[in-house]
């Protein structure tokens, strides 16, 4: 694909040391080439700054930012006001993309112009093949849908329609982003492809909901229905299988 | 209504009925509530009255406690306490959000200024079902929920 909108990706980091080299080698690797790379470091205390600024030094495409270290929403907000492209796309320095993932979704976005969010599915993984950024053959993994944000792709205008995260929320902003998305009827897509790795970590698997995600999560669904009250909206929302193609 | 209303009737009022906490969370936003059953990935919006009666609900209460609670903390208002709550009694086990028991009244009382009665109001929400299911808030397991990708289509093999 030669000709195709500009990408901006948009990374928060918090002491990622461990993957976030490999999550950047993921972007870049893909098949088609991202314009902007936008690593928000959220006060992180390990070598993630080193890592960072190494493979900056290799590769102009990549900017560091100062986050306000108030969680991964308002770290994200900073890189998206950066950003310049047409294309917003988001990964967590954990997680991996597929190489074919900006390729797939572009193609569908410019065989679609009115379609500003185009996402698919994830594959969660916990084992990585050891030269190479995929999920190992004997990782446990399942392929769903969710709301993560490194499967879905924006346009930005769907950003600057909606607005940024809402930085009162330390979890769930992604569902309230998705939330507003879809309340606002912008056309949505999902692929039935995978388009993120999502790296479950060993403690990620037993962890139980803190009182704090569950609040935010309600909170979510709390200011859509409020919304939706206020805009006087009685129909639901699409389910999300409506939106799933063949 | 009308069927509600004759159904009701017949409600009987020695059940005492409590919430059902299997895969439910609730939070309170300032009187109004919003609650999610993870199992079914239904949530819900509680207005009116109807929080109150959640509340009451974290005991068993038969129906005739409610309305004497409800009868405490409100003045009449334009809808009738007992019909409103029997009917959204009866919502309330529709959507599988209740269990019941069998046990001694308990005493109420209420010290609060009586306002004129809401009728209790449950918004149903469906649209986020597959996501709840795979709980959205932190890693679960997924192989309960929907939606999966859909198989890779096969070759037809030749004949």
């Amino acid at each position: 694909m030669t000709n195709h909108p500009s990408v901006a990706v948009v990374m928060p980091v918090r002491n990622g040391e461990k993957f976030i080299e490999d999550a950047l080698r993921s972007i870049q690797s893909q098949e088609i080439s991202v314009s902007e790379i936008h690593v928000v470091n959220d006060g992180s205390t390990d070598r993630t700054l080193a890592i960072v600024e190494r493979m900056r030094a290799a590769d102009d495409r990549i900017s560091v930012h100062d986050g306000p270290c108030k969680g991964p929403g308002p770290a994200r907000n900073v890189a998206i006001r950066a950003a310049k492209a047409d294309i917003i796309s988001f990964l967590d320095c954990d997680d991996l993309w597929p190489a074919h993932k900006l390729e797939l979704q572009i193609a569908r976005m410019q065989a679609a112009p009115r379609v500003g969010v185009v996402s698919g599915f994830v594959q969660y993984f916990d084992k990585q093949i050891e030269d190479g950024l995929a999920p190992a053959k004997d990782s446990r993994t399942d392929e769903v849908f969710h709301a993560h944000l490194g499967a879905t792709i924006y346009r930005r205008s769907v950003l600057d329609e909606v607005g940024l995260f809402d930085e009162s929320f330390l979890y769930s902003e992604d569902v309230d982003l998705m939330l507003r998305v879809r309340e606002a009827e912008v056309p949505f897509t999902i692929l039935n492809a995978i388009t993120l790795y999502y790296r479950r970590h060993d403690s990620s698997m037993t962890t139980t909901v803190t009182p704090h995600e569950k609040r935010d999560f309600s909170r979510a669904l709390f200011n859509s229905m409020k919304r939706r009250k206020l805009a006087g909206r009685t129909e639901p929302l699409a389910a999300f299988a409506d939106l799933v193609e063949d | 209504m009308d069927d509600i209303k004759e159904s009701a009737f017949f409600m009987d009022t020695t059940i005492h009925y409590y919430l059902n906490p299997q895969g439910l969370t609730y939070e309170d936003f300032g009187g109004e509530m919003v609650a999610v059953n993870f199992d079914t990935g239904k949530y819900y919006g509680l207005t009116g009255s109807a929080l109150t009666i959640w509340q009451a609900l974290l005991s068993p209460r038969t129906v005739d406690e409610l309305v004497e609670l409800l009868e405490l903390k409100y003045s009449e208002g334009e809808h009738d306490i007992r019909e409103m709550t029997e009917k959204f009694i009866k919502i309330l086990e529709g959507e599988g959000l209740l269990l019941q028991i069998q046990s001694p009244n308990l005493q109420l009382n209420s010290d609060e200024e009586r306002r004129p009665f809401v009728a209790p109001n449950l918004e149903v929400h469906t649209d986020l079902q597959e996501l709840i299911m795979l709980d959205p808030v932190h890693d679960t397991d997924p192989e309960r929920g929907w939606p999966v990708r859909k198989a890779e289509p096969r070759a037809t093999p030749d004949t």
